[in-house]
């Protein structure tokens, strides 16, 4: 088709459309989306028995920030990625960036722990993978009223942010504080479900 | 078509998104022609310069609601035209249409060397009379009259990367044609 035949097909399919911008109002939204999800989350499992105390150490302070960071800069980022020109490849890199310090954490708690164990995760699993539905859910809907150029980056981005959410209420109500079972139980399915996003991303979200 | 500013083609935008299609339509003709030689200055093939020209005007078209009227037009329009040529690359359209293209004249064609040396012109000129007229014409000029690429861009009244272009997807077309009549 020539250029010009198609610049006549796109304007007599012009319709006056309704401006979408991105606003704070947005990323409040997803934001307590998210926060509402971990509570009650929280209500639901009950959180760890001994809070207060596995407070104090510095594998769960750093584990801590790392996901509370994991879930406030994933959803602004994908927020970001709906609209083309605020999207940028360095964000993509800041998600994998902190993926990969949870991940090397883990590892050094792990290579200092004397008795590593798995255990029994399903809960973990169940709680992070319930936890993510509803925050991705929302994110996935306001990325859908923009127009994200990368569907599978977005994708992507957002069942991170998603599941980070629910790797928060697993990380306040389960009792396990071992490396190996953070990492197989509550880390690893933040890895595998974001990366489910990249087909979620390219099956749900529009076409540009 | 004279220069417009990132001020004048945001106000078309704007207008646009109010669904006024005269503007529209002057903004995306004034667009097609700035993407074009902007396009073909990273992708050689002027198929799939135009190709990605025309993936980036439909993606104008479903992403208009975006386009925040406080921000840089260009900027907008930029980004987008960027992620359709990464997307190209990704494809890898780029690498093989440049490789054919190259040097189309000296390139080896094992099977058409062969039907040629042994003098078999029938099955090519079947395989050949499968293809459209330009292909035909491209083909049977370049390796049955053995003309050169310039003396058929003159005859067809083409450039001669457009005659490039047709030789090398004819080629490749005729390349599986005449395998499977093997």
């Amino acid at each position: 088709m020539k250029n010009q035949d198609l610049i006549n097909n796109l304007t007599m399919d012009l319709r006056p459309v309704k401006v979408f911008k991105l606003k704070w109002q947005h990323y409040a939204t997803c934001l307590a989306v998210g926060l509402f999800t971990t509570l009650a989350g929280l209500a639901i499992s009950g959180v760890r028995f001994d809070l207060l105390e596995t407070m104090k150490s510095a594998q769960f302070i750093i584990e801590s920030l790392i996901l509370i960071v994991l879930a406030l800069a994933s959803t602004a980022i994908a927020l970001r990625l709906s609209i083309p020109h605020k999207q940028s490849q360095k964000t993509k890199y800041f998600v994998l960036t902190t993926l990969g310090v949870w991940f090397l954490v883990l590892l050094f708690f792990l290579l200092r722990s004397n008795a590593p164990m798995a255990g029994w995760g399903f809960t973990c699993l169940s709680q992070v993978l319930l936890g993510s539905v509803f925050p991705a859910a929302v994110i996935f809907f306001i990325a859908n009223q923009a127009a994200p150029l990368s569907r599978a980056l977005t994708g992507w981005v957002v069942l991170t942010s998603g599941t980070a959410f629910g790797a928060l209420v697993a990380h306040f109500s389960c009792s396990m504080s071992n490396p190996l079972h953070l990492l197989v139980w509550h880390a690893l399915p933040v890895v595998v479900i974001g990366v489910l996003g990249v087909f979620i991303g390219k099956l749900f979200l529009v076409k540009i | 078509m004279s220069k417009l500013s990132d001020k004048d083609l945001a106000q078309l935008m704007i207008k646009a998104q109010n669904g006024e299609a005269s503007d529209y339509e002057a903004l995306l003709t004034y667009i097609n022609a700035f993407l074009s030689n902007y396009v073909r200055s990273k992708i050689r093939s002027n198929e799939r310069a135009e190709d990605v020209v025309q993936e980036v005007l439909i993606s104008i078209h479903k992403s208009r609601h975006t386009y925040d009227a406080e921000k840089s037009f260009m900027s907008w329009l930029l980004a987008i035209a960027h992620f359709k040529m990464a997307d190209h690359f990704r494809n890898k359209h780029e690498k093989t249409t440049y490789a054919l293209t190259d040097d189309i004249e000296s390139q080896s064609l094992p099977v058409l060397e062969l039907i040629i040396n042994e003098e078999d012109r029938s099955r090519l000129i079947e395989a050949l009379s499968e293809m459209d007229i330009r292909s035909q014409k491209v083909m049977s000029s370049l390796k049955l009259d053995g003309k050169k690429i310039s003396e058929i861009a003159i005859e067809m009244q083409l450039t001669e990367s457009n005659v490039k272009v047709i030789a090398s997807r004819a080629y490749e077309t005729l390349r599986i044609k005449l395998e499977k009549h093997k």
